[in-house]
């Protein structure tokens, strides 16, 4: 396992396997880049956030925090697709804070996001945060782009 | 805030959606909800469209004044969000 550098690199996900991204604390990762998970589950013990501007969780994949509660958002972040955000037991709550915009399905792209914090720990969507969604009065027109599950 | 209402023609209820894992504990939400409605085919049409739902069928006990932001048209002529 390598590291990613401070201000610089991203992380791609792809394949249906489970990745721990390893923090060794309670840390927000300092790398700038995209976080981009296209299939299967990033594992984040300790991450109590993403320097990221942009995290996408694609159809089927998903994101678990676990250990701590985690803040998107706190300067300008968006997350998207039409995966899955959320705690795992033994994390906290999920914030949304004022700078966080919230895309299910992507820019253009119809899907359903899913977020949650931990059992029992709910989520938390602060003054300032924005959701984004796109929709259309022809759905004959996008039906290739819908998700199954819609 | 859980959907939104239009009056205008031809909707048939197709969308993004923000899902809610309920999971024990309640979405808090802000007094004032920021959201952007990006209508891909021009005005919106008569219908709902579901914007926020929740995994156990939770009902949102907030109700958050919502300021919207309409792209790829004009607003419709009557909506409203509940």
């Amino acid at each position: 396992m390598g590291v990613i550098g401070a201000n610089s690199g991203g992380l791609t996900k792809s394949g249906a396997g489970q990745l721990t991204l390893q923090s060794g604390g309670s840390i927000t990762p300092g790398y700038t880049g995209p976080t981009i998970v296209h299939q299967g589950n990033l594992q984040c013990p300790g991450i109590t956030g993403f320097s990221s501007t942009n995290i996408q969780v694609d159809a089927g994949a998903s994101v678990t925090v676990q250990n701590v509660s985690i803040t998107l958002g706190s300067s300008a972040q968006t997350l998207s697709g039409s995966g899955t955000f959320q705690g795992s037991s033994g994390g906290g709550a999920l914030t949304l804070a004022a700078n966080a915009t919230i895309q299910p399905g992507g820019s253009g792209k119809f899907g359903s996001l899913t977020i949650g914090g931990a059992s029992g720990a709910g989520v938390t969507v602060q003054s300032g945060a924005t959701f984004v969604f796109d929709l259309s009065k022809n759905p004959q027109q996008h039906k290739s782009k819908r998700p199954a599950h819609l | 805030m859980c959907s939104i209402s239009a009056r205008t023609p031809n909707n048939t209820n197709l969308n993004d959606q923000l899902i809610y894992n309920y999971n024990s504990a309640q979405l808090s939400l802000p007094a004032t909800l920021n959201v952007t409605i990006n209508q891909m085919d021009g005005a919106l049409g008569v219908g709902t469209y579901t914007l926020l739902s929740s995994t156990a069928n939770q009902n949102f006990s907030q109700n958050p004044t919502v300021n919207a932001t309409w792209l790829g048209g004009a607003a419709p002529g009557s909506y409203r969000f509940r």
